[in-house]
């Protein structure tokens, strides 16, 4: 569902993503993981088409992610690291926006914008976004992601800056998500949070790709115990 | 905090890649201030040559109140003093470091760096000064002045914004900042009609002034001139004794400002400042009606926002009330519906700058959920330009109407008030696609902190806009060739804008960004302005030929200067394709030059035109083919080839523009023009286009 071939990005002298090569099946649930400037946000934004590769490519659902990005995006969801939204609009207001933007007409952007409003913001959904505290946007950035009911999420550290009980109830809606059978990827330096909810998880570092596989390749691969943690992997993994 | 400020100008200036730019802003802050000096030094001199010396006193000290008070509301509205979660105050007010300190540290550390606003009076009472013949004491003193009140006016306005935030309601606080805004344009457009008046036309300030110049002096509006007046009757103690007295008054600002940052404190500041947080109201659900659009919530955004939306409906009201009061504009316009229409197309053009210009400013942080849409970006701007086109056209008849009443015997419902009234809408439609397309093709939202539009961005902007302006109030003839130059540069900056927009995000793709079609045509635009300008001055030069060649040989300088300029700037990123295959280019070049000459042809399309100069040759086929054609040719390219199809469509929109900017061109410049973009296309060098053309055009 989600390919890269040799995707590489620079800027300037500094190369962010070097020789990318990934591939995330229809229906898994990857976890990017990488501490602070692996390139985990820019492959997430050459994804979403952002920005343009300095050379090799990515594609979702076999559409190249930057010729075809309108196509890509009527079939993606995202959420960024930080949701910054419109102040001046209310939480549903945002979400009619976003859902007129995706095709739909005015009584079933309303409608559905109701609904996720009500599931995902609650009573504060008839709030100015600039009310919102940032558990709130983050839930509210998530709901515009699934307005349209894509069938790929691409998450950008998704519980990041959350409260324990704001981080669980999103671990669990994403959990949720992942059952009904999307694809998501998602970026994360919380390795409990990637433990619990993913598939596969890939180990950048530096920009490049460090490992890839499930918790029990990985423990093969670096000889670890069974019950070795993904944070013993991963510290293995960048040493 | 010195240290500190120090060391971040410092390395803003010297150290950083774009340090040329710091360099560059550096260098036009000092040029500002010296020329308003000179300007001033100029009309003073005028006054004192009629005025007697209490009147020239009375209207320095009009002018240098007029400008520390319309600072001190500029600085209180601003408002950054006590908006908690900004950087610099979240920085420093999680050390030890109280309030009121950290006020005080403000004041005096602007007056060492902020160099330019600690001698904002500087300029002025040096002129007076060096009028005055007052020597290097005088100027020291016009320094002394300048910082004190400088500081002074810092620390009162530090002091009223904390007070305001502490003691108003945080309902009532957009009101207070809308109105601190309102009154800082209106004491800005006050003095711009008193500076307008000293500076074009002295004897207005004088008659002004004169009969309550005594009543000036002797009341606080004396204060800032009263050592140099002191200084003029050689009274060295009076002056000092004024200058002392003016450092204890500074003083007294200072420690009321302690008082009430103490008293204060940062009670208040919890809800940051952020006027959006100062609203708390439901909204109540949309049950009816089209799905929100772009459009919609563009405006949604600018009503909600009240105090911007009043700002940007009251500036450019202002800006009207200032051009009926205002007596060179007054009378500039009075009962003739082209020049109304001029004045009116023009405010619009000013709404436009602070309006959907900065339209890329507002999507800083929130750019992605435009982005991330399956909706192509050229359907986005044109939802904002129907959003923002609403209220610029909107103003523009406003303002028509306005300065049609206030001109005497104006005459509304006559035909050629519709005609202008027209011409007018049609140039703010127009003017407001172009305002959000540069403001498109301008944005860098890649570097957090950066504002996304420059100053450059503003003045490139006032340029092209400036053009329709140029045929407002001509022939039908020169007005419908720049209207299309006009409409053709939109469409232009609007492509670029487009493409623009999908590498904004990428600070890779900026830094090795290529010339656009929208540089092409602000190239053609100069090069059409620097003609116009030719023409002009050799029409005014009176027929004499040396006066003629001198205006010719300077202009044309000018013109060259200019599209070099813009070349060089770009040339960092693609000069190599103004010159590419040279080696056979020059061949082919040579070639055409020896046919020309050999077949004996007659000097063609510079019968009769600005300028026969060879720099004009070289500067039209660097700007026209080189830069605008060969823009094009990229951006019709696909996957980074250039394809027929596309040299083709660049060829013909690069020899239109050519062409619309000549009056009654010939077979003969339609012919060149075609020849010099095929032959462009084909070697993609300017050197045959640039030999093809001299050799058409060199005397047999």
């Amino acid at each position: 569902m989600i390919t890269t071939q040799g995707l590489c990005k620079r800027f300037g002298d500094r190369i962010a993503l070097d020789s990318l090569d990934l591939v995330v099946e229809p229906g898994e649930v990857m976890a990017f993981l990488g501490p602070n400037g692996s390139g985990k946000t820019t492959t997430i934004r050459l994804l979403m088409g952002l920005l343009r590769p300095t050379a090799g490519r990515a594609s979702i659902d076999g559409l190249d992610c930057h010729t075809n990005s309108v196509e890509v995006k009527r079939r993606v969801g995202y959420l960024p690291d930080e949701p910054f939204l419109y102040p001046y609009l209310s939480g549903l207001e945002f979400l009619e926006l976003v859902a007129g933007l995706h095709g739909m007409n005015g009584s079933v952007a309303r409608k559905r914008a109701g609904e996720l409003g009500a599931e995902f913001v609650g009573a504060d959904c008839k709030r100015l976004t600039s009310t919102y505290s940032h558990g709130t946007k983050k839930r509210l950035a998530l709901a515009a992601a699934l307005i349209h009911d894509p069938r790929v999420l691409i998450l950008d550290e998704p519980t990041n800056g959350l409260d324990p009980r704001a981080a669980r109830d999103m671990r669990s809606r994403i959990a949720e998500l992942a059952r009904a059978g999307r694809t998501v990827f998602l970026s994360t330096h919380l390795l409990d949070s990637a433990e619990k909810l993913c598939h596969r998880v890939a180990i950048l570092e530096g920009g490049k790709l460090r490992a890839i596989g499930t918790a029990d390749e990985l423990r093969t691969r670096y000889g670890a115990s069974g019950d070795a943690s993904l944070e013993e992997l991963f510290l293995t993994a960048t040493a | 905090m010195v240290n500190a400020r120090w060391r971040h100008l410092r390395n803003g200036i010297v150290k950083t890649p774009r340090g040329s730019r710091g360099r560059l802003l550096a260098m036009v802050g000092l040029i500002v201030p010296i020329a308003f000096f000179g300007l001033f030094l100029t009309s003073f001199s005028r006054i004192a040559e009629v005025a007697s010396v209490s009147v020239q006193a009375a209207v320095l000290a009009t002018f240098t109140t007029g400008l520390a008070l319309s600072n001190l509301f500029s600085k209180m509205a601003a408002g950054d003093a006590v908006r908690s979660g900004s950087a610099e105050n979240a920085f420093y007010l999680s050390h030890p470091i109280v309030l009121h300190r950290l006020m005080l540290a403000r004041c005096l550390g602007a007056a060492v760096l902020d160099f330019w606003g600690a001698l904002f009076l500087f300029p002025v009472l040096a002129g007076a000064s060096t009028v005055w013949h007052l020597g290097g004491a005088g100027l020291g003193v016009a320094a002394v002045v300048s910082i004190l009140s400088q500081v002074a006016i810092l620390g009162a306005a530090q002091a009223i914004q904390t007070a305001l935030h502490r003691w108003i309601a945080p309902r009532r606080r957009r009101l207070m900042w809308t109105t601190l805004g309102l009154t800082s344009a209106l004491m800005i457009a006050l003095l711009w009609i008193f500076a307008s008046m000293v500076l074009r036309r002295p004897s207005a300030a004088i008659a002004l002034v004169s009969p309550f110049a005594e009543r000036i002096l002797s009341s606080p509006l004396g204060v800032p001139v009263a050592a140099l007046r002191a200084l003029l009757q050689h009274d060295t103690a009076a002056a000092w004794v004024w200058l002392i007295g003016m450092s204890l008054g500074t003083v007294g600002v200072l420690v009321g400002m302690v008082a009430v940052g103490r008293l204060a404190g940062k009670q208040g500041w919890e809800d940051d400042g952020d006027a959006a947080r100062e609203i708390d109201q439901v909204i109540p659900a949309r049950t009816h009606g089209r799905v929100l659009s772009i459009a919609g919530r563009d405006w949604l955004a600018l009503v909600r926002d009240r105090p911007r939306f009043v700002m940007l409906l009251a500036m450019p009201i202002v800006l009207v009330a200032v051009a009926l009061v205002g007596t060179p504009v007054s009378d500039w316009t009075a009962s003739d519906p082209e020049r109304v229409g001029v004045v009116a197309y023009s405010l619009c053009a000013y709404l436009a700058t602070i309006g959907p210009l900065t339209h890329m400013q507002s999507e800083r942080q929130v750019f992605w959920i435009l982005r991330s849409v399956p909706v192509p970006f050229w359907r986005i701007l044109v939802q904002k330009s129907l959003a923002w086109g609403l209220l610029v056209v909107g103003f523009a008849v406003l303002a028509f109407v306005v300065l049609g009443f206030h001109a005497a015997g104006f005459a509304f419902f006559s035909p050629e008030a519709f005609r202008v009234l027209f011409v007018v809408v049609v140039g703010a439609l127009v003017v407001t696609a172009l305002a959000v397309g540069i403001g498109c093709d301008a944005a860098d939202l890649s570097t957090p902190g950066r504002s996304a539009i420059g100053p450059g961005t503003v003045y490139l902007f006032l340029i092209v806009s400036g053009l329709y302006n140029l045929g407002l109030s001509q022939t039908y003839d020169v007005w419908a060739r720049t209207t299309a130059l006009f409409v053709l540069a939109t469409v232009l900056f609007w492509m670029t804008g487009v493409r623009r927009a999908e590498d904004c995000l990428d600070a890779e793709r900026l830094a090795m960004s290529r010339a656009a079609p929208g540089d092409g045509v602000v190239a053609v635009i100069l090069l059409h302005l620097g003609v116009h300008a030719t023409q002009a001055s050799v029409a005014a030069s009176g027929g004499s030929a040396a006066s003629a060649l001198m205006a010719r040989v300077g202009w044309s300088g000018l013109v060259a200067f200019g599209v070099c300029a813009q070349l060089l700037w770009i040339g960092r990123r693609n000069w190599q394709s103004a010159f590419s295959g040279t080696r056979w280019a020059w061949r082919v070049g040579m070639t055409v030059l020896i046919v020309a000459v050999s077949a004996g042809l007659r000097p063609g399309q510079f019968a009769g035109s600005a300028s026969p100069l060879w720099l004009v040759v070289i500067a039209e086929e660097l700007v026209f083919r080189g830069l605008l054609q060969g823009s094009l040719v990229d951006y019709f390219s696909s996957g980074g080839r250039s394809t027929l199809r596309g040299r083709v469509m660049a060829g013909t929109i690069a020899a239109s523009v050519a062409l619309l900017t000549m009056a009654n061109p010939s077979w003969e410049a339609v012919g060149i023009q075609i020849a010099a973009s095929v032959a462009f296309g084909f070697s993609r060098s300017v050197i045959p286009t640039i030999l093809g053309r001299i050799g058409w055009w060199l005397p047999v």
